[in-house]
């Protein structure tokens, strides 16, 4: 794989309210086309920047905690691969696996960022707590199913990018948010009906609840995981309407 | 905003005058440039608002722009984040412009068409 120099500018800085407060650091190393921000990150660590904080775990787009923002837009970490940045294509929902045929000496630039409306803990981790206990506002925690029906409503891997990318939620921080009210809508539609659909309902028909959307589809464009949080919050509106106008639930799915 | 909130119902009818501002704006359109000879003069206009039916399509268009319009700014402007009591005074607000807004096109519709006895 190719070696690209690869230029990183950081926001950094201590925990604060949001990512106003911070400063950028610019650190400039060699990396291999085929390195994740992950590993960006890990070399930074080990070298210039040792008390560089961020959060990760699986680094397989699975648990959802190293979202961060890649030249402004949401991004998991370790989808991101170097020369995915170096070419341009972070559009793209992943670089591995690709071959962005770079020149021999390559240069790249690229921002990392903390998620927007977060709390920050430190540099580009993002404190999850008000995040998490919006979605147990709406009981997103499902138990397993037995049955086979319910495969597909594992998708939200709670990472954070659809929040982050909403403007709604950065101009009210009380809104509830995308991926809770997508995962309020999974709730319903769960064939083993666990948890409070009365509560769920109630939650997404509250003055900062689904009625405070604009439409913008940000946090669609921003998932990396497909859940399409856009499109699931018309269609708790629409469940919504049904209810309050009496009409029977089911002739529609 | 009351417990059970009547977002629901507001939303609704924002969705719905939309749709209907589709038919009304065109037909609006069609009233100033091309039913009879279209809307050149003054005593077009009071012709148009003489007639009932295109009285009540104005009224329509009337009622659907201001709850519509207003209606999309109380989303607008709740994206700063209000109160409660915030959100309420806010609502009290624009009910009350979208009233004295209504009230004077009325006012103005009738007036002009004629409606109201001695012009
Ligand atoms: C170039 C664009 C426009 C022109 C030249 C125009 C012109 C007029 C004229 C001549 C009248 C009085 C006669 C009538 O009712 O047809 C009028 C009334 C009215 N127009 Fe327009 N209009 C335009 C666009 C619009 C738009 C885009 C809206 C709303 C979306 C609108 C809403 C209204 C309403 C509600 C009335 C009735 C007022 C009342 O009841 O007192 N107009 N317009
Ligand atoms: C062709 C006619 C129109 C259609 C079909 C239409 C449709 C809509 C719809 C569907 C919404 C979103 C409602 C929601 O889901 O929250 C909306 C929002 C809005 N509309 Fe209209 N509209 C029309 C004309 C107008 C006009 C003439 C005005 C200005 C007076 C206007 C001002 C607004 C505003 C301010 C919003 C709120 C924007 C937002 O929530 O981000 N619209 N409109
Ligand atoms: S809906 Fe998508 S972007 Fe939002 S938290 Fe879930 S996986 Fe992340
Ligand atoms: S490290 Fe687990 S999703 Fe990226």
């Amino acid at each position: 794989m190719a070696e690209v120099e690869l230029t990183v500018r950081v926001l950094r800085g201590p925990a604060r309210a949001s990512a106003a407060g911070g400063r950028y650091e610019t650190y400039t190393l060699r990396a291999d086309a085929g390195w994740s921000l992950l590993d960006v990150l890990e070399a930074l660590q080990a070298g210039p920047a040792p008390d560089l904080m961020y959060r990760h775990s699986c680094h397989h787009a699975s648990c959802g905690t190293c979202a961060l923002r890649v030249d402004g837009r949401e991004r998991l970490a370790c989808l991101t691969t170097v020369g995915q940045i170096a070419a341009g294509r972070l559009g793209e929902r992943t670089g591995h696996g690709k071959d962005y045929r770079l020149p021999r000496g390559a240069r790249a630039a690229v921002t990392l960022e903390p998620l927007r409306s977060f709390p920050v803990l430190g540099d580009l981790a993002a404190d999850f707590a008000e995040f998490f206990g919006k979605l147990d506002a709406v009981e997103a925690d499902l138990v397993a199913a037995r049955g086979e029906e319910a495969t597909h409503f594992e998708h939200c891997i709670t990472c954070g990018a659809c929040m982050s990318a909403c403007p709604i939620v950065a101009s009210d921080l009380e809104y509830l948010g995308p991926a809770p009210l997508a995962l309020a809508l999974r709730g319903l539609q769960d064939p083993t009906k666990t948890g409070s659909d009365a509560r769920r309902l109630a939650a997404a028909d509250q003055p900062h609840g689904v009625w405070r959307c604009h439409h913008v589809f940000e946090c669609t464009a921003a998932c990396p995981a497909g859940v399409d949080p856009g499109q699931a919050l018309m269609e708790l509106r629409a469940r919504l309407v049904r209810r309050r106008l009496g009409w029977r639930e089911g002739a529609r799915r | 905003m009351g417990e059970r909130g009547y977002s629901v119902w507001a939303w609704l009818l924002q969705a719905f005058t939309g749709l209907l501002l589709v038919v009304l704006v065109a037909l609006h359109m069609v009233a100033n440039h091309f039913a009879k000879r279209g809307l050149l003069t003054y005593r077009d206009v009071a012709a148009l608002f003489a007639d009932p039916y295109w009285l009540v399509l104005q009224l329509a268009l009337l009622f659907a722009v201001i709850y519509h319009g207003l209606n999309g700014l109380r989303a607008v402007i709740l994206d700063a984040g209000l109160s409660p009591a915030g959100a309420r005074r806010l609502d009290w607000a624009l009910f009350a412009l979208g009233a004295a807004m209504a009230a004077y096109g009325v006012g103005l519709a009738l007036s002009i068409g004629g409606w109201l006895g001695s012009r």
